[in-house]
C-alpha cells in the first residue's frame, strides 16, 4: 500500500528516458504494451508514445497521431514557422495532432490508469507532463432488445456492456443541459467506471447526496455487475424484496430519470439500478403507460392479483385442506377428498415436493441452451406433472395449483420481486402447514410489519400505499389517463414537482 | 443519515384518523351484539350505539384538545405538567396497566376465537405465542412503522367488514328490528356503557396528536377516525339483529360471526364468508393490541428514561401469561368489562379532568 | 364426511339413533357400477353429542360435520321430544353450519336415507336438492335452516318445517310438520295439498313465485291453471273495543297458463275477469279453511301474526305473548284475496273468432 501511494506521487519530468523507465517499471511487463520513439519533424523534437495495443484503434493512432507528428512539417509549412518562434510545445502539439479528445496530466498514476483504459499518453522531450490522447477503442455487443424485458409496443434498444455507449444511449433521448452525471472508479484492483445519472432541476439534492456518500463508502476488489453494488448500497441486506431497481430497458430508466430518481450505470454490465424503488413500482411495466390507460389499468390491477396468487394460492390450498375442510364448498370438498385419496403424504409434503419440482424445472431451462432448455420445460412439466398424478404421488388439484401459480409469477415484471414472491411464498406454505389459516395470517402480518418498516434511499417501500398524497394513487392500481397525472410522485420528494400543465 | 431529517415522517391527518379508527376495530365487532343486546333487550340496539358513537367523539375532541395545548408533548408528558411530578407519575403507571390490560384483553379473545373457529386442537399458548412475536417484531420499530402498518391495512380491512356485512343482507328481516322504541328510550340510554366501550381506543389520540405534522387538525382525525367505527359497528348491529332477532343474539357466544357463517350464495365459490371476516378480524386485532402494546412501552420509557425496546422485550412475558389469567372465556369476557370501565375513567374522566384543570392553571395561554 | 344425519327414537326411553350419511370418498366421484358412493353408520346414544362420538367405534373416518346438508329427524322423536334439546349440540359444535336444512320424515328417518334413489346419487344430497324447490312448486314450506329454527325455538314462535315420506323409490316432499313454539314439539301436518294454499299467507322474501291454481270453470267443468309469479300479503291488525282482529290481505299475480275449455278468449278483458274472478274465490275459500285448521285444529301461528301485531301493537302483544298459540286461536281473522291475471302465454283461444 505504502509502495502504492508512494508510485501515485511521483511525478514526470522532463527526461523522455526516466518516464519511460517510469512507466514500463509499473506496466512494462506486458506484452501488449507498445512503446514508441521517434523524431517528430512537425515539434522538432524527440517524442514518445505509450499505449496497449489492443485498446486503442490502430488507425487512429497511425494516420492521426505518427503520421501526424512525423510529417506536420510537410504538410504545414507556416506551424513549422511558428514553431520556430517558440510557442508553447502543448499548444504546437494540440494543432499538430487531429483528434478531439486531448488532455495533460502530471503524475504517474494518472496516466498509468488512463493508459489502462485506452489512451494514448504522448511524451516530449522536456515537457514534464503526459498528453493523453483519446484513441480508445473496442469491440462493444451491439444494440439489441433486452432479454429479460421485452414488450411489445415499445422501444426495442436496451443497454449493453459498454458504459460510454449507454451513456449515450441516454444522452441522446435527453437533450437537456441539466442532465448530470457524476463519475466514480469502483473496484480497488479493476478501477471500473460507475456513472451516477439524474436531471438536476427535478431529482432532490438530498437524494443525490445519499446515493454519493453510499457509493463513496465502497471499498472492494471488484464489482462485475450492477448486483455488487446493489447489495452494497441497498438499506436492508436482510430483506428479501429488492430495494433498487434494475433494468436493462431505456426508456424505463429516462422515466425514472424524469419521475426525480437517480440511475446508476456500471461499466461492464447492461443491467442499470434505479434508486429509490417503491413496490407498487416494480409492478409497472413501460407499456402501461404505451397503451391506453383502460388496458394498462387493467393489466396492472391483473398483476396485483397475480401477486396475490403467487404469494397465497398454494397456502392457502394447504390451509384448507389441512386444517379447514369446511370451508372449502362441499362439492370442491369432496372431489378434492377423493383426488387425494391414495396420495401418501400430508399436503404440504405434496406442495413442496410440486414446487421443488418446478423451481428445478425453472433453474435447468435458464442454464440450458434455448433448445434444450423448452425441451426440459416440456418434458418436466407435462411428464413428471402427468405420471406424478398418475403414480398417485400428488394430487391433479395440487399440480393446477402449483403450475398457476408459476406462470403467474412469471408475469411479474420484475425478476427480482418474483423470486422475493416465490421465497415469500415458502414462508407462507410453512406458515400455513403449522397454523392453517391463523398461521397465513400471522404471516401476512409479519410480511406487512416488515414492508412498512423497509425504506429504499429514505423512502417508504410501500410507496404510495402509506403516508402519501391522494395523488399518488393515480398511479398505483389503477393507471389514469396521462392528462390527469400532472405531478411527479410526491413521495419522491422531487425538487420540481409539476411535469405537465 | 442524511436523508431521514429531510423524509422525517410527522404523521398526516389521514394516518391519525385510521390509527384510531384502527385501533379501535377489535374484539368489539363479535361481542359487541350480544353485550348491547344483553344490556339494552329492545331491537333499538343501534340507537344506543349512535348515542355511544356521538358521545366517545365528543370524549375525543376533549382527548385531541388538551393534546393540542401541549404542542409535541404526548399524555406521559404533560400528565405530569398538569398535575404535578407525583400525580403524574402515578397517572403515568396507571395508564401503562390499563394498556396492558387492553391488550392482554385483545389477545385473549384473539385467542379464543381462534381456537373455536378456526384450530381446534392446537393449544392456545402457542397461537397466541406467535402472534406476540410478530407484534413485537413490529413494535420494535418504533410508533412510525406502527402507524404506517395502520394505514395500510385500514382501507383493506374496512372494505372486507363492509362487504361482509353487506352480504348478510340476504339473511336480514327488517321485522327483527321493530317496532321502534317499543319499551321507551330508556333501555336504549340503559345500555350506553355496553355501546360506548367497543370504541375503546380513540384515547391512543392523546399521544398520536403529539407527532402530528398538523396538530391542529387532531380533533378532525379523531372524529374521522371514530365514524369509520361508527359505520361499521351500525352496519354489523342492524345486520346482526336484523338477522338473528334480538333473543337469539342474547344467547350466541359470538353473534357476528355466527351471521356471517349463515350467508350461502348458491353457486358462488365462496359460501364461508366467516374465512374472510376472521382473516380481517385477526388483523384488526394486531392492530389494536400493537398500539396498546407499545403505549405501554413508551409510558415505561418516558417514566424511567430507559431505553423503550427493554419495555418491550420485558413486557412480552407480562402480557403473555397475564392473558392466561383468566381460566375460561366467562372469566375472559370478564375481564373485557373490567377493561371497559377503566376505559370509561381513562379515556373519558381523566382527559377531561385534566383539560378543566389545565384551563383553570394557564387558561390565559394561547393554543398554539 | 358427513352429508346426512337422521334421527331416531331407539327402543329405549330417551335412547337416539342416529344415522350418519358418509360420502364414500374413494370411491365418490368414480361412477363405477356396484360400488355405492356413499355409506351409513348407525350408532344410538343417550345424547346427540355421546351419539356421534360413539361412530368413531365403528369406522376409521371420524365424522367430519362441516359439509353436512340435511338434518333428517323422525317423526317419532320430534313429537315427543323438545326439539331444542335435540338441536342444542348443532348449534353449539363448531364444524355445523347454521344453513344445513332440517326436515321431518313420516315415519323413520332413518328410511329416509337408506332408501334407493334411480339416480343413485346421494339420498341426502338429493334431498337437500330438493328442499331448494320452493321456486317451483308451492307444495311444500320454505325450507328451514338450523339457524332460523334455533331463532324460532328461542322466541317462541310456531313454524313449518319441509317433510318428506320414503317411496318405493325415491323420496317425496310431503307438505309440512307444523312445530310448536311453547312446546318445540311436532304437533300436526299439512297435507301438500293445505300446503299450496299456506303458502300464500306466509311472508316470504324468497320464493315468491311459483305455484299454481287450479280451478274448473263454472260453465265447461274444465280446468284453468293459473301461475304464480308473485304474492304479497299483508296483515293488518284492528282493535275494536278492545277486540282484536286480523285481515289478511292476499294479492297475487301471474299468468293463466293453461285452460282446457274450448270456449275460452283471453283474448276478451272479460273473460280474464271472470276467470280471476273464479280464482280469487278460490283462494279465499281454500286459505280460510287452512287458517281455520290452523287456528282451531292445530292452534298454532304460523303465519307471522304475531310479529304483525308486535309491531303494530306493541302493548297488547306484550300482554299477550306468553300463551300467544292459543290467544292466536282465539282471534277473528278475515281472508281478503285477490288474484290479477297479468297475461295468458302464446295462445288465447282455441277456436278462431267467426
Amino acid at each position: 500500500m505504502s509502495k502504492q501511494s508512494q508510485l501515485s506521487e511521483q511525478s514526470f519530468t522532463g527526461n523522455l528516458l526516466s518516464n519511460r523507465d517510469m512507466i514500463m517499471n509499473r506496466i512494462g511487463h506486458n506484452s501488449d504494451v507498445v512503446v514508441r520513439d521517434f523524431y517528430s519533424d512537425a515539434m522538432g523534437t524527440q517524442v514518445m508514445i505509450i499505449y496497449i495495443h489492443c485498446l486503442v484503434d490502430k488507425g487512429t493512432i497511425n494516420n492521426q497521431v505518427i503520421r501526424a507528428l512525423q510529417q506536420g512539417q510537410a504538410h504545414t509549412p507556416h506551424q513549422s514557422a511558428a514553431a520556430d518562434q517558440g510557442t508553447n510545445p502543448k499548444e504546437r502539439l494540440q494543432q499538430i495532432i487531429q483528434l478531439g479528445r486531448m488532455n495533460a496530466v502530471r503524475t504517474l498514476a494518472e496516466c498509468i490508469d488512463e493508459i489502462l483504459s485506452g489512451q494514448t499518453a504522448l511524451f516530449t522531450e522536456g515537457m514534464e507532463e503526459a498528453i493523453l490522447l483519446g484513441t480508445c477503442s473496442w469491440k462493444t455487443r451491439s444494440i439489441e432488445e433486452p432479454v429479460t424485458e421485452s414488450v411489445v409496443r415499445g422501444p426495442r434498444e436496451g443497454f449493453v456492456e459498454d458504459l460510454e455507449t449507454n451513456v449515450s444511449l441516454l444522452r441522446r433521448r435527453i437533450r437537456n443541459p441539466d442532465f448530470s452525471m457524476i463519475n466514480y472508479h469502483i473496484g480497488r484492483q479493476t478501477r471500473r467506471n460507475l456513472v451516477i445519472v439524474y436531471l438536476s432541476n427535478i431529482t432532490n439534492p438530498l437524494l443525490v447526496k445519499e446515493v454519493q456518500r453510499r457509493i463513496e463508502l465502497i471499498d472492494i476488489d471488484d464489482a462485475p455487475e450492477s448486483g455488487f453494488i446493489e447489495q452494497l448500497i441497498e438499506d436492508n441486506p436482510w430483506s428479501p424484496f429488492p430495494q433498487i431497481q434494475n433494468t436493462e430497458r431505456i426508456d424505463k430508466v429516462i422515466a425514472s430519470l424524469l419521475e426525480g430518481r437517480v440511475a446508476i450505470l456500471l461499466d461492464g454490465t447492461p443491467f442499470v439500478l434505479l434508486a429509490p424503488v417503491t413496490f407498487p413500482m416494480l409492478l409497472q411495466a413501460p407499456e402501461d403507460y404505451y397503451d391506453r390507460w383502460f388496458v394498462g389499468s387493467l393489466i396492472r390491477m391483473l398483476r396485483y392479483l397475480l401477486v396475490i396468487a403467487g404469494l397465497f394460492l398454494p397456502s392457502l390450498y394447504i390451509a384448507l385442506v389441512s386444517y379447514h375442510q369446511g370451508l372449502i364448498p362441499s362439492k370442491l370438498a369432496i372431489s378434492i377428498t377423493s383426488s387425494r385419496e391414495g396420495v401418501p403424504f400430508p399436503t404440504i409434503i405434496e406442495a413442496l415436493l410440486m414446487e421443488i419440482t418446478i423451481e428445478v424445472l425453472r433453474e435447468a431451462g435458464i442454464r440450458l441452451p434455448k433448445p434444450i432448455g423448452q425441451a426440459v420445460g416440456i418434458v418436466g412439466g407435462l411428464v413428471i406433472g402427468q405420471s406424478a398424478v398418475q403414480a398417485g404421488i400428488v394430487s391433479p388439484i395440487m399440480v393446477i395449483i402449483v403450475s398457476f401459480t408459476a406462470i403467474s409469477s412469471f408475469a411479474i415484471p420484475s425478476y427480482s420481486v418474483a423470486i422475493a414472491i416465490r421465497i415469500l411464498r415458502f414462508t407462507m406454505m410453512v406458515a400455513a402447514s403449522v397454523l392453517g389459516l391463523y398461521g397465513m395470517v400471522l404471516a401476512l402480518l409479519l410480511i406487512c410489519s416488515h414492508v412498512v418498516k423497509l425504506k429504499s434511499f429514505g423512502v417508504n417501500y410501500m410507496g404510495a400505499f402509506v403516508h402519501s398524497k391522494s395523488s399518488d394513487w393515480k398511479d398505483t392500481f389503477l393507471r389514469l389517463p396521462i392528462f390527469m397525472m400532472k405531478r411527479r410522485p410526491h413521495f419522491l420528494r422531487a425538487k420540481n414537482q409539476k411535469r405537465q400543465s | 443519515m442524511v436523508l431521514e431529517n429531510h423524509f422525517s415522517e410527522k404523521f398526516t391527518t389521514a394516518q391519525v384518523a385510521s390509527g384510531v379508527a384502527s385501533t379501535i376495530f377489535g374484539a368489539g365487532i363479535v361481542t359487541l351484539p350480544r353485550s348491547a343486546g344483553e344490556a339494552i333487550g329492545t331491537p333499538d340496539v343501534w340507537m344506543s350505539l349512535l348515542f355511544g358513537g356521538t358521545i366517545c367523539i365528543a370524549l375525543g375532541i376533549v382527548c385531541a384538545k388538551l393534546c393540542q395545548r401541549y404542542p409535541g408533548l404526548t399524555f406521559y408528558d404533560y400528565s405530569s405538567q398538569v398535575t404535578g411530578k407525583l400525580i403524574g407519575s402515578v397517572l403515568t403507571i396507571c395508564f401503562v396497566i390499563y394498556c396492558l390490560l387492553v391488550a392482554t384483553y385483545e389477545l385473549r379473545m384473539n385467542a379464543e376465537v381462534v381456537r373455536h373457529y378456526l384450530l381446534q386442537r392446537t393449544p392456545i399458548e402457542f397461537t397466541t405465542f406467535c402472534f406476540m412475536l410478530i407484534s413485537v417484531y413490529l413494535v420494535l420499530g418504533g410508533l412510525n412503522p406502527i402507524v404506517r402498518l395502520l394505514e395500510l391495512l385500514l382501507p383493506v380491512t374496512t372494505i372486507v367488514l363492509f362487504v361482509v356485512m353487506l352480504l348478510g343482507y340476504r339473511n336480514f328481516e327488517l321485522e327483527n328490528l321493530r317496532p321502534l322504541l317499543s319499551e321507551g328510550i330508556s333501555p336504549v340510554l340503559k345500555g350506553l356503557h355496553s355501546t360506548a366501550t367497543p370504541f375503546i381506543g380513540f384515547e391512543t389520540i392523546l399521544f398520536f396528536t403529539a407527532f402530528m405534522r398538523t396538530s391542529r387538525d387532531a380533533s378532525k382525525a379523531v372524529v374521522v377516525g371514530i365514524a369509520i367505527p361508527i359505520m361499521i359497528y351500525l352496519c354489523t348491529l342492524l345486520i346482526v339483529i336484523g338477522t338473528l332477532s334480538v333473543q337469539a343474539v342474547k344467547t350466541l357466544t359470538w353473534p357476528t360471526i355466527e351471521v356471517i357463517r349463515s350467508i350461502e350464495f348458491p353457486g358462488a365459490f365462496f359460501t364461508n364468508f366467516e374465512i374472510l371476516f376472521i382473516t380481517v378480524w385477526v388483523i384488526e386485532m394486531f392492530t389494536t393490541f400493537v398500539v396498546f402494546y407499545f403505549l405501554a412501552s413508551l409510558g415505561m420509557n418516558q417514566l424511567f428514561r430507559t431505553p423503550i425496546k427493554y419495555f418491550h422485550y420485558g413486557f412480552f412475558p407480562v402480557v403473555y401469561f397475564l392473558s392466561f389469567y383468566p381460566s375460561n372465556l366467562d372469566e375472559a369476557f370478564q375481564l373485557g368489562d373490567i377493561v371497559g370501565y377503566l376505559a370509561m375513567v381513562f379515556a373519558g374522566a381523566i382527559p377531561l379532568i385534566l383539560l378543566i384543570i389545565s384551563y383553570l392553571k394557564d387558561g390565559s395561554r394561547v393554543e398554539k | 364426511m358427513v352429508v346426512g344425519l337422521a334421527i331416531d327414537k331407539g327402543k329405549k326411553k330417551g335412547e337416539i339413533i342416529l344415522t350418519n350419511q358418509f360420502v364414500n370418498t374413494i370411491e365418490g366421484t368414480k361412477e363405477e357400477p356396484g360400488v355405492s358412493n356413499y355409506y351409513n353408520i348407525k350408532t344410538t346414544g343417550g345424547a346427540m353429542m355421546e351419539t356421534v362420538k360413539n361412530v368413531s367405534n365403528l369406522t376409521d373416518n371420524s365424522p367430519y360435520y362441516t359439509h353436512l346438508k340435511v338434518i333428517v329427524i323422525g317423526e317419532e322423536v320430534a313429537a315427543t321430544t323438545n326439539l331444542m334439546e335435540i338441536t342444542n349440540w348443532f348449534l353449539r359444535h363448531h364444524e355445523l353450519r347454521r344453513t344445513i336444512q332440517i326436515i321431518i320424515a313420516k315415519g323413520k328417518a332413518e328410511k329416509i336415507l337408506t332408501s334407493k334413489l334411480e339416480k343413485r346419487t346421494i339420498p341426502a344430497v338429493e334431498l337437500w336438492g330438493m328442499t331448494q324447490n320452493i321456486r317451483e312448486t308451492k307444495k311444500m314450506p320454505r325450507f328451514v335452516t338450523l339457524g332460523e329454527m334455533g331463532i324460532k325455538m328461542t322466541d317462541e314462535m310456531s313454524f313449518l318445517v319441509q317433510s318428506v315420506v320414503p317411496l318405493q323409490q325415491g323420496l317425496k316432499m310431503a307438505g309440512a310438520a307444523v312445530i310448536s313454539g311453547k312446546e318445540r314439539k311436532l304437533i300436526g301436518w299439512l297435507t301438500d295439498e293445505e300446503m299450496n294454499w299456506a303458502n300464500f299467507l306466509v311472508n316470504q322474501r324468497k320464493g315468491k313465485e311459483g305455484g299454481v291454481i287450479k280451478v274448473l270453470d263454472e260453465k265447461t267443468k274444465k280446468p284453468i291453471v293459473y301461475n304464480n309469479q308473485n304474492i304479497k300479503r299483508k296483515i293488518v291488525v284492528s282493535r275494536k273495543n278492545g277486540d282484536l282482529s286480523f285481515l289478511v290481505k292476499v294479492y297475487t299475480e301471474g299468468y293463466l297458463l293453461e285452460d282446457w275449455s274450448l270456449t275460452e278468449n283471453s283474448f276478451e278483458n272479460n273473460y280474464i275477469r271472470t276467470v280471476e274472478k273464479q280464482l280469487t274465490a278460490e283462494l279465499k275459500k281454500q286459505t280460510t279453511s287452512v287458517l281455520n285448521k290452523m287456528q282451531k285444529k292445530l292452534k298454532a301461528d304460523v303465519f307471522g301474526f304475531r310479529t304483525q301485531l308486535r309491531i303494530d301493537d306493541y302493548p297488547t302483544w306484550k300482554k299477550l305473548k306468553t300463551n300467544w298459540d292459543t290467544e292466536f286461536s282465539k282471534i277473528p281473522i278475515e281472508v281478503q284475496a285477490e288474484v290479477k291475471i297479468l297475461e295468458f302465454g302464446g295462445k288465447g283461444n282455441k277456436l278462431p273468432k267467426r
